[in-house]
């Protein structure tokens, strides 16, 4: 895929979540998507809007540098406001930053700093419910090198932590053993649920007292080992409580599993071997998906294009054929989204065809039937086969505005198929540490040496402060003057830009009163352009140019393109 | 004035404006230049030459015009720095001018650069810079006047260069130049630098660029001790130091980090060989090719590069390309020797 300067495509991998970001109607409703796109650190918010779903850019976290790093980003009502967030645990610095929906910005603050994280070992497990039953979403983990629970929990919009227990009794727990999280045995407080496959026995953890307390709810020795069953979580039977459906596939069975009395009572709710094997990889979902307080359990096979909705009617799971999609081929090459998407009937179904021009298809039942209807278009903005990304620090304030330094890189790149996208800005003008770097002492800015040029011990310490730089961006620092280091007696006068950076640190420095057209011309440089005679372009020695903005020509455009800096899309 | 200007306008513009000015060009400019240099750190009022951006073809003859007065601190900058790599008498008023500029930019590109002018007695004007308002111009001055310390050049003026370097040592607010006083204050007052004082200043908590300007040359003795330290990361430090202040005298630095225990160290020396090496370091050079860390060899080959005009070296890279048991390693002398040949031939043609 290439880039794209705007929405992009929703299916390069990105990540979306579903939630009621905006809080309206009942809280637990997921009403609208949210997605982050690693390559500019933009966030999206997909919304019903005008009868259809819009997209909107919600905000850039380039000031947290990549956050789709493998951390796990949560979603939940945190703070109890009734609008879904989404939370997230530093591992660098031990620092959770809470991310609210407020005037159609997604605007994020540290939630709280857990420096004693880093002494309860690395072994820990997050769940996430309201566990204290308060109406907010609770975070609940596990450390599993001295067995304690800990819960965290925002009072005030602050996050606090309190130790919940230990089960050092039951041995590690983060031995691969199923956890689920749900109401299971009331409707007031989340509750967290394991099954161990060594003795079969279900325990319940509940929250009373400021104690995780555990009660063992079941034993299922009689169906043998069931950790490789397929279960869905979700009120089947309208008690307004979570239930477990679980299914074996080897057997076609469907078992239910609810509390009574505080104990998990399993029984069978049906045999669906006509069907032939359902753990084949087909897609489920389960829901309110008919508009009722009860939820189903749908799935689509690829194999003949059939959707099955599955309901729970007295002692029987009865399925039904609600649609068929056969001629629209195979829809699991499509992301699906469940949701209340459109705010009225039941739960829906929301793909987006981007084979078809991003179009969006919202899937609801309505009389037993499953249809799908264009639900809006995204707009994936212009292509690029490749990107870079800029990031400047300021240890000197520029003459010329850093968005207009940028403005000048994007504008004369783009033309040439590279995506110039905005890092950080990172203002150092302050930092007394940096005061002998501010007039930076350069070697002889000589860029194209091969295998490298030479750099000043204070060129090598002012690249190496790259927070917030990938591997491969290109930092650009804006010091008050660069001084040649006049190591010998030759005469040396500096530069207005210097592009020679230590080996793996790719950058250039820049004279705080360098006109904006520099900044590409040391970024050219980076990516292996040399100069030319030619003062209506860029790579012109000097900032004489003629003809402003100065022209990049299609040979420097391609030979950017195939450098080592320029990501391929 | 600017009408009688002679024709070398459009190269001083040139100069005044090149993004990375190359040596070769400021070396080649002369007393001739200076008027058109003044015009850029402070131009006649109202009388601004057309086309400073480039447009101007040869000399300004006719194209003069009376608009507003013309300044542009980026260009006057670049041009004080270019007015004291002319080593001239002419050059020392045009370069007053730019020092009492109320610009630091401009005052720092004298500073930096004034110890060139030395000789035609500009001590005073250096005491000046030594007491500037600004912290990166009282800096360079330091370090200029450690160039030209203890020589004949700052001896009339000595005694108020010492107060105002002790004025700095104890209360600057600058790190650097705190640091950096008491090596410069060494140097005035012609005392011998220790082999502690050179290890004190290695300590030090400023840029090794700076340390080397202060200590100078006269530091070179005790740095090769140095390389010998047990704490490597001292020793490569003395390196980079001896490899800045010494040039190609510090050939006995490189020889003795080359045999040292420390990979780090011998790294430092890989890395400084491009600038030390003379003919007769072959031994040297040989030894770092055979490291028996690939990153140091790697390094020696990425020096070697900018020693293709002594002919042993080449054959070095050969045997090290033929015969290294690394594959990075082997990879880079091919694509030097490759680089090489190529550049040879198109020499030939």
């Amino acid at each position: 895929l290439p880039c794209y300067n705007f929405f992009g495509v929703i299916d390069d991998g990105r990540p979306v979540w579903t939630g009621n970001f905006e809080g309206a109607g009942f809280t637990n409703f997921d009403r609208s998507l949210l997605c982050y796109q690693p390559h500019n650190r933009d966030w999206w918010l997909g919304s019903f809007a005008s009868g259809q779903l819009q997209w909107t850019r919600v905000g850039n976290t380039t000031g947290f540098g990549q956050v789709y790093d493998g951390r796990p980003i949560w979603t939940g009502n945190f703070t109890g406001g009734g609008a879904s967030q989404l939370l997230f645990y530093h591992r660098g610095d031990h620092t959770w930053w809470l991310g609210s929906l407020s005037s159609s910005q997604l605007s994020w603050r540290l939630a709280e700093i857990t420096g004693w994280f880093a002494q309860r070992g690395k072994a820990r497990v997050f769940h996430v419910n309201d566990f204290t039953g308060a109406g907010g979403t609770d975070v609940l983990f596990y450390a599993a090198e001295d067995h304690t629970w800990w819960l965290g929990s925002f009072t005030g919009g602050a996050m606090g932590w309190s130790l919940m227990g230990n089960t050092s009794g039951f041995g590690r727990l983060d031995d691969g053993r199923p956890f689920w999280t749900g109401y299971f045995s009331n409707i007031n407080r989340a509750e967290v649920l394991f099954y161990y496959p060594g003795d079969h026995n279900w325990w319940l953890g509940s929250l009373s007292g400021g104690q995780l307390n555990w009660n063992l709810v079941s034993n299922t020795s009689a169906f043998g080992r069931v950790d490789n069953r397929m279960f869905w979580i979700d009120d089947f039977n309208a008690d307004f409580k979570s239930d477990l459906l679980m299914h074996d596939a080897p057997s076609g069975n469907w078992s239910l599993g609810t509390f009574v009395g505080g104990q998990l009572q399993w029984r069978t709710v049906g045999n669906t071997s006509g069907f032939g094997r359902l753990d084949d990889g087909r897609p489920f979902w389960t829901g309110y998906f008919r508009g009722v307080f009860q939820a189903d359990i749908l799935f689509y096979f690829p194999g003949d294009g059939n959707w099955w909705l599955g309901t729970l009617v007295g002692q029987n799971l009865t399925w039904s054929n609600v649609g068929n999609t056969a001629p629209r081929g195979d829809m699991t090459r499509f992301r699906f989204w469940k949701g209340f998407f459109k705010r009225q009937g039941g739960f829906d179904l929301l793909y987006c065809d981007t084979e078809a021009g991003d179009v969006w298809y919202l899937g609801s039942i309505v009389n037993n039937q499953l249809t799908w209807t264009p639900f809006g278009i995204s707009s994936r903005g212009s292509a690029f086969p490749s990107r870079i990304r800029l990031h400047f620090k300021l240890l000197a304030t520029p003459l010329s505005p850093v968005a207009a330094h940028f403005v000048a890189v994007r504008d004369l790149f783009g033309p040439h198929g590279i995506l110039v996208e905005m890092g950080s800005v990172e203002d150092l003008r302050t930092n007394t540490t940096l005061d002998s770097l501010r007039d930076l002492i350069v070697a002889d800015c000589q860029y194209n040496v091969w295998p490298w040029p030479s750099t000043t011990a204070a060129q090598e310490a002012l690249f190496s402060r790259r927070d917030l730089a990938d591997p491969g961006d290109i930092v650009i620092y804006i010091v008050r003057t660069i001084v040649a280091s006049g190591e010998t007696a030759t005469p040396n006068v500096g530069a207005i830009g210097c592009a020679t950076y230590p080996s793996g640190k790719p950058g250039a420095a820049l004279e705080r009163t360098a006109p904006v057209f520099v900044t590409p011309h040391e970024v050219g440089h980076v990516l292996g352009l040399g100069h030319i005679g030619n003062s209506d372009r860029l790579m012109f020695r000097n900032i004489g140019w003629t003809n402003l903005p100065p022209d990049v020509s299609v040979d420097e455009g391609s030979w950017m393109r195939g450098n080592d800096l320029t990501v391929e899309c | 004035v600017l009408t009688n200007m002679p024709t070398t306008y459009q190269d001083v513009l040139d100069l005044v404006q090149a993004i990375e000015p190359s040596t070769e060009a400021v070396a080649q400019l002369d007393a001739d230049a200076l008027p058109y240099l003044e015009s850029f750190i402070a131009p006649p009022a109202h009388l601004v030459p057309v086309g400073t951006m480039g447009s101007l073809g040869d000399a300004p003859t006719e194209e003069v015009l009376v608009v507003e007065p013309f300044f542009d601190v980026s260009l006057a900058r670049r041009a004080a720095a270019l007015v004291v790599n002319i080593r001239d008498a002419r050059a020392v008023p045009v370069a007053l001018r730019a020092a009492a500029s109320e610009y630091p930019e401009v005052r720092l590109a004298v500073a930096a650069g004034i110890w060139r002018l030395a000789e035609f007695g500009v001590a005073d004007t250096l005491a000046g810079l030594v007491n500037d308002a600004d912290g990166g111009v009282r800096r360079f001055a330091l370090l200029s006047v450690a160039r030209i310390a203890p020589g004949p050049f700052l001896e009339a003026i000595r005694p108020r260069v010492e107060e105002a370097v002790r004025f700095l040592q104890a209360r600057d607010s600058e790190p650097a130049v705190r640091v950096l006083a008491p090596f410069v204050l060494q140097r005035l007052e012609g005392a011998r630098l220790t082999r502690d004082d050179v290890r004190r200043a290695l300590e030090a908590d400023v840029t090794l660029d700076d340390v080397a300007l202060a200590i100078g040359r006269e530091g070179l003795p005790h740095l090769i001790e140095l390389v010998e330290s047990d704490d490597p990361e001292e020793a490569a430090r003395a390196v980079y130091l001896a490899d800045r202040v010494g040039g190609d005298a510090a050939g006995p630095a490189i020889k003795r980090a080359a045999e040292h225990d420390s990979p780090e160290v011998r790294l430092a020396a890989a890395r400084a060989i491009s600038r030390t090496f003379h003919p007769g370091d072959e031994d040297v050079l040989q030894r770092l090719l055979a490291d028996q860390e690939p990153a140091v060899r790697r390094m020696t080959i990425a020096s070697s590069a900018r020693l293709s005009s002594f002919p042993e070296v080449p054959k070095l890279v050969e045997t090290v390309a033929r015969t290294d048991r690394d594959d990075d390693v082997r990879d880079l002398a091919d694509e030097l020797l490759r680089r090489q040949n190529a550049s040879r031939t198109q020499d030939s043609c």
